[in-house]
């Protein structure tokens, strides 16, 4: 559907994308996640051909988008749709608003009623057409944006943070919307969120990007369990990033030495590379003796003492100095009946399999 | 103060007895005025358009420079014009000396920097995403010059207004090349500075009652439209 090859941007003396390639095909969500400020929004107005790139190729459907000519450039606009992250709501009705693109491509006035009215309808928004669409509650604005950009029935929508500053149940909302749109208009969507959860609930494949590049690009098993750098690490959710070195390794499992702590990884990479390393809270078991800690199964087993509990929601987020501060969740009420506290001696177990290895 | 009050009675009277001479002079200036306003708003909206969306060297100068002629003195548009005009300038063949024609010109100098200016004001504050929707949405150039109008529509309107009200309450150039000649050229302004340096009050009087009605007309379709855009 659409490929970007080694595409740049600068603003000025600032670089905003970085040589960034990606392959996005049809009827997927694609989303690109990442902090603020990292290009999203610059690369969705890139390929809407609102501002031009400093150098590389978009390719829609094979056909290099970027160096048509202007009326070239508003004909492939006319099949790709934009939501912004704060929609421009334009003076008038509802009906008006939703109707605004179709009034640029000349139907008539029977057509452009029956498209609005199926748009007002699929954004659960019928009764509204009379109403000055600037009264609206920020949610409804964000499916009056909707409603307008599937009115046109473009191939490509790019959605902007659509769901950013919205509370948690219109949001929910607009995510059914979306799966509605991708399923029903059969478009293929382009999603930025800084919201990593959004995006695990959204994306069919989702690209983190990080330095105005997209740093790993991946179904969400392969994007969630196995990040590629500390950065995505950090950035997806995992608590436990560590520095190390792999001092041995047999039959592709390591042994990586780290903060005078030794543990067990499954990698393949060889003796002697500095790497990092992550680990999930949830993939760590927590013992509270060490004649229970001797009977687990796990490759790993630490002994420490814990340094401090910190109360998130129905959980406490425990961080235990082994040598290095592995922390991991525990809920508060298993802390409660063991009286869980900071100086207790405990001991930590893990897989060398939810040991995951990246590049440093 | 008695000859005032005995003025203001007059004018009034002047006022209900549609005398004829007074509303000639009132409906000649709302005709050159309208005019005036009319040809600047089709040159000023446009240019003030390709200011707001075209970047190209020189555009801060020619903004400073509109800006600057906001404060142009009437006088000197007066003199400018008058010089174009007389027989020995440039377009002194096209015969418009003290004629309506060279006063709606002169009009039109003046109120074209007020109506780019302001135009162009309102355009570059406008949110980017409005204009970024509309081109997103597929607008060609013109669809999307007039969907950009019809967003700044209420400030184009009461715009337009000031300029009117700036015209029609401008006496300088209008005396000077427009000659203030009876029943052709004289307007409510030149005419109430005639009548005043003659002495005759109550005519004067009755023209200014009349040029402030127009005033407070222009202030209340102003204030209307503010309110609609609110």
């Amino acid at each position: 559907m659409l490929r970007i090859e080694g595409l740049c941007k600068s603003f000025g003396e600032k670089e905003v994308i970085r040589g960034l390639d990606a392959e996005i095909r049809k009827g997927e969500i694609f989303v690109i996640i990442g902090p603020s400020g990292q290009g999203k929004s610059t690369i969705l107005r890139l390929i809407d051909l609102l501002d031009t790139p400093t150098d590389g190729k978009i390719l829609l459907e094979g056909t290099e988008i970027t160096t048509l000519s202007d009326r070239e450039q508003q004909q492939v606009r006319r099949r790709i749709g934009m939501v912004f992250q704060d929609p421009a709501i334009f003076r008038g009705s509802v009906y008006e608003n939703v109707a605004y693109g179709l009034r640029f491509r000349d139907l008539s006035k029977e057509e452009v009623h029956r498209r609005v009215t199926l748009a007002l309808h699929d954004v659960r928004l019928e009764g509204f057409e009379e109403q000055d669409a600037r009264t609206l509650s920020g949610g409804e604005k964000h499916r009056v944006a909707f409603a307008r950009t599937i009115v046109t029935q473009p191939d490509l929508i790019l959605m902007d943070e659509p769901t950013s500053d919205l509370d948690p149940v219109t949001t929910g909302i607009l995510e059914d919307l979306i799966f509605f749109i991708r399923d029903t208009h059969h478009a293929t969507i382009i999603l930025s969120t800084h919201d990593m959860y959004q995006g695990q609930r959204l994306g069919d494949r989702i690209a983190v990007m990080m330095g105005g590049t997209f740093i790993q690009t991946g179904t969400l098993k392969e994007v969630f369990t196995a990040p590629n750098t500390r950065e995505v690490a950090y950035f997806i959710g995992f608590e436990n990033i560590f520095d190390g070195e792999i001092i041995r390794s047999e039959g592709g499992v390591a042994t990586v030495a780290s903060g005078g702590t030794e543990i067990l990884a499954v990698t393949d990479r060889p003796v002697g590379s500095s790497i990092s390393w992550c680990l999930r809270t949830e993939d760590i078991r927590l013992h509270m003796s060490e004649e229970r800690h001797g009977r687990s199964p796990m490759a790993n087993h630490l002994n420490g003492v814990v340094k401090s509990i910190e109360m998130v929601g129905p959980q406490n987020h425990v961080t235990i100095d082994c040598g290095i501060d592995i922390t991991l969740t525990v809920s508060w009420r298993f802390a409660e009946r063991v009286h869980l506290a900071p100086g207790m001696t405990v001991w930590v177990a893990f897989n060398a399999g939810s040991v995951q290895v990246m590049e440093r | 103060m008695n000859e005032i009050i005995d003025g203001f009675l007059t004018a009034i009277h002047l006022i209900v007895t549609f005398d004829p001479e007074v509303y000639e002079v009132a409906f000649r200036s709302i005709y050159i005025t309208f005019s005036a306003t009319v040809i600047a708003s089709v040159i000023s909206i446009p240019i003030a358009l390709f200011l707001a969306f075209r970047t190209f060297p020189g555009k801060r100068t020619i903004i400073n420079l509109v800006h600057t002629l906001y404060a142009l003195p009437t006088v000197l548009i007066g003199l400018v014009v008058f010089l174009m005009l007389s027989r020995q300038g440039p377009f002194g063949f096209l015969g418009l000396l003290f004629t309506p024609g060279a006063m709606i010109i002169g009009q039109v100098i003046l109120v074209i920097p007020i109506i780019i200016g302001l135009t162009y004001s309102a355009l570059v504050a406008m949110d980017p995403v409005i204009k970024d929707t509309i081109i997103s949405l597929g607008a060609n150039y013109f669809q999307f010059m007039a969907s950009i109008l019809k967003e700044i529509r209420f400030v184009v309107y009461a715009t337009v207004a000031m300029a009117f009200g700036r015209a029609i309450s401008e006496v300088g150039a209008a005396i000077m090349i427009g000659g203030n000649i009876r029943g052709y050229t004289r307007v409510l302004t030149t005419s109430i500075a005639l009548e005043t340096s003659m002495g005759n009050i109550e005519f004067s009087m009755a023209l200014g009652i009349i040029l402030l009605f127009i005033a407070l007309i222009v202030n209340f379709v102003m204030t209307s439209i503010r309110r609609e855009a609110d």
